[in-house]
């Protein structure tokens, strides 16, 4: 069995048994997918409009069944021993902590997909002009997460301590989401939450549901993603922790 | 590959390690060199702090040398990593398994990052835990986890063997087995690296063994090379009348009662002490003597 099989296997042995982190991971994303078409019911709201909603909703997923999963796993594995046992074997770095991804990234994309259908028929939306695209954003888009989740995990202590850590995270990911209306804000402002990595995930969603702009269009916010995933790649390679924090 | 005994598994020349830079500098490790033979069984020992586990780091290439050269299998530890690895075992101080996972669990997790690993079920039982395997490692005491340590060392079947005091938490009829598992292995022709607080442990197992002192190595040898010349010890409480003891080969003192004789000769010197307490009717009460031993060479050293 390859390394990254036996690894996740295990992670993922380890998550069924956390039953509150199972259980929201589980039940909390089509919960917001319900709970906003709910509320958008009678509004009359046109698809260009809804886009950007089940983008933050994708957002709001992601952070939550990757980023912050990952987070608190990863700083659970320091914390017990287990990345610097797994480091002393065979395995290479990346897979040991690549593995630890694989269970969360396999129940985002399950989520995503299930939000996806709740939302075209409770929200009564059209179906993907360019699915290619809204696969491209959302997997991009969770993937992202994976660097962020073990960066934050190198200034976390504790599992306990991650409610704090992973807020300045969250706070930028929500604002790229959507969470300020930009229109009132300068441009500069304007370009800066452009290239937050939540709000590249909304651009591609956007262009890839309802095709509005070239296909052209989505090479930049590609780009953006892209960077910071070679960004925080990068990061983790330079000050990647392995052992407690005391 | 050649089996001669005298083909080095492992070298290292002027080994140092330093931590932290400037005025908090501090050398854990300071210049040594070790050679262990192919099939031998190797010990290190040292005091607390004395730069053991700092050493063993290196060895096993989980941490760069700050200077000097390691040779392990014919390759750098850290450098050549993926050729290395498969050939030896690490038994760690510390445990590194997710506490809900079973025992068994655990072991599939870690076998699967081998390339050619034992069966689990094999490795259970090498190491007394196949009634355990359902277990959650939350529940396990600390000695079985320790086993179970020992099992993940030997799962792939490794020609190099480190083993970080091994022993330690372990009750001793679980020591014992542990020794057993450990000989076996030697017998299978494994070279052992082994740190130890325990000397009763490096005499039992080790062929070669060197003590570490303030980051050096301070004897070095097998346990008899080790303890030639470290004098024998009598040790006896006389009466406050007593005559002056007889004249003895070897240094004696008297103070507050208690005779102290540290000598190369001891049984002449037990018996020319013995017949002149018949003789003087001098009652040698507590009377203590031992010859030489690691436990004398490492106490002597370490004070």
């Amino acid at each position: 069995m390859p390394a990254i099989v036996g690894l996740s296997r295990a992670e993922l042995t380890l998550l069924v048994r956390n039953r509150t982190q199972l259980f929201l991971a589980l039940a909390f994303p089509p919960a917001i997918t319900v709970f906003f078409a709910a509320l958008l019911k009678d509004q009359q709201l046109a698809p260009a409009q809804l886009i950007p909603l089940l983008g933050a909703q994708f957002v709001i997923a992601l952070v939550f069944i990757v980023y912050y999963n990952l987070l608190s796993t990863y700083v659970a594995r320091r914390q017990e021993l287990v990345l610097k046992r797994l480091r002393t074997g065979e395995a290479s770095d990346a897979t040991v902590l690549a593995a630890a991804a694989v269970p969360a990234l396999a129940i985002a994309a399950v989520m995503t997909v299930l939000m996806t259908v709740l939302a075209i028929v409770l929200m009564d939306l059209p179906l993907p002009e360019r699915p290619v695209l809204v696969i491209a954003g959302i997997a991009a888009g969770a993937l992202v997460m994976v660097p962020f989740a073990l960066l934050t995990a190198n200034r976390t202590r504790t599992v306990e301590a991650a409610g704090v850590t992973s807020l300045p995270v969250i706070a930028l990911l929500v604002i790229g989401a959507g969470a300020i209306p930009t229109d009132g804000l300068p441009e500069v402002a304007q370009r800066a939450i452009s290239l937050i990595p939540s709000a590249a995930m909304d651009d591609l969603l956007q262009l890839g549901w309802l095709a509005e702009d070239p296909w052209s269009a989505a090479l930049k916010p590609l780009g953006v993603l892209v960077a910071w995933l070679v960004l925080g790649l990068w990061a983790v390679r330079r000050e990647m922790r392995w052992e407690p924090r005391g | 590959m050649t089996n001669s005994t005298a083909d080095p598994v492992l070298s290292a020349r002027g080994l140092t390690r330093r931590y932290g830079r400037g005025t908090s500098a501090y050398t854990a490790v300071d210049g040594i060199d070790l050679e262990v033979r192919r099939g031998e069984l190797f010990a290190l020992l040292g005091t607390n702090g004395a730069g053991k586990t700092s050493t063993l780091e290196v060895l096993e290439g989980l941490a760069p040398a700050s200077a000097g050269t390691v040779s392990v299998l014919g390759m750098d530890p850290v450098a050549d990593r993926r050729a290395v690895r498969p050939r030896q075992g690490l038994m760690l101080q510390s445990g590194g398994f997710p506490a809900d996972l079973t025992a068994a669990e655990a072991l599939r997790l870690w076998t699967s990052t081998l390339s050619a690993p034992r069966p689990v079920g094999e490795l259970l039982a090498a190491v007394d835990l196949t009634h355990r395997a359902g277990t959650r490692i939350s529940s396990l005491s600390g000695g079985e986890v320790r086993r179970l340590d020992l099992a993940c060392a030997i799962a792939g079947d490794p020609e190099l063997l480190f083993l970080d005091e091994p022993t330690t938490g372990l009750d001793p009829e679980s020591r014992s087995r542990a020794w057993e598992l450990v000989r076996g292995l030697k017998e299978q022709g494994t070279t052992i690296v082994l740190t130890t607080h325990y000397l009763d442990e490096a005499e039992s197992l080790a062929d070669r063994l060197a003590i570490m002192h303030q980051g050096r190595i301070v004897r070095e040898g097998t346990v008899d090379e080790v303890v030639a010349g470290h004098p024998s010890r009598i040790r006896a409480d006389l009466p406050e009348d007593a005559p002056l003891p007889p004249p003895l080969h070897g240094e004696a003192v008297l103070r507050g009662g208690r005779l102290e004789v540290s000598t190369e000769s001891l049984a002449e010197d037990l018996h020319t002490l013995l017949t002149w307490s018949r003789a003087e009717q001098v009652p040698l009460r507590g009377l203590d003597a031992r010859a030489a031993s690691l436990e004398s060479v490492f106490l002597a050293l370490a004070s």
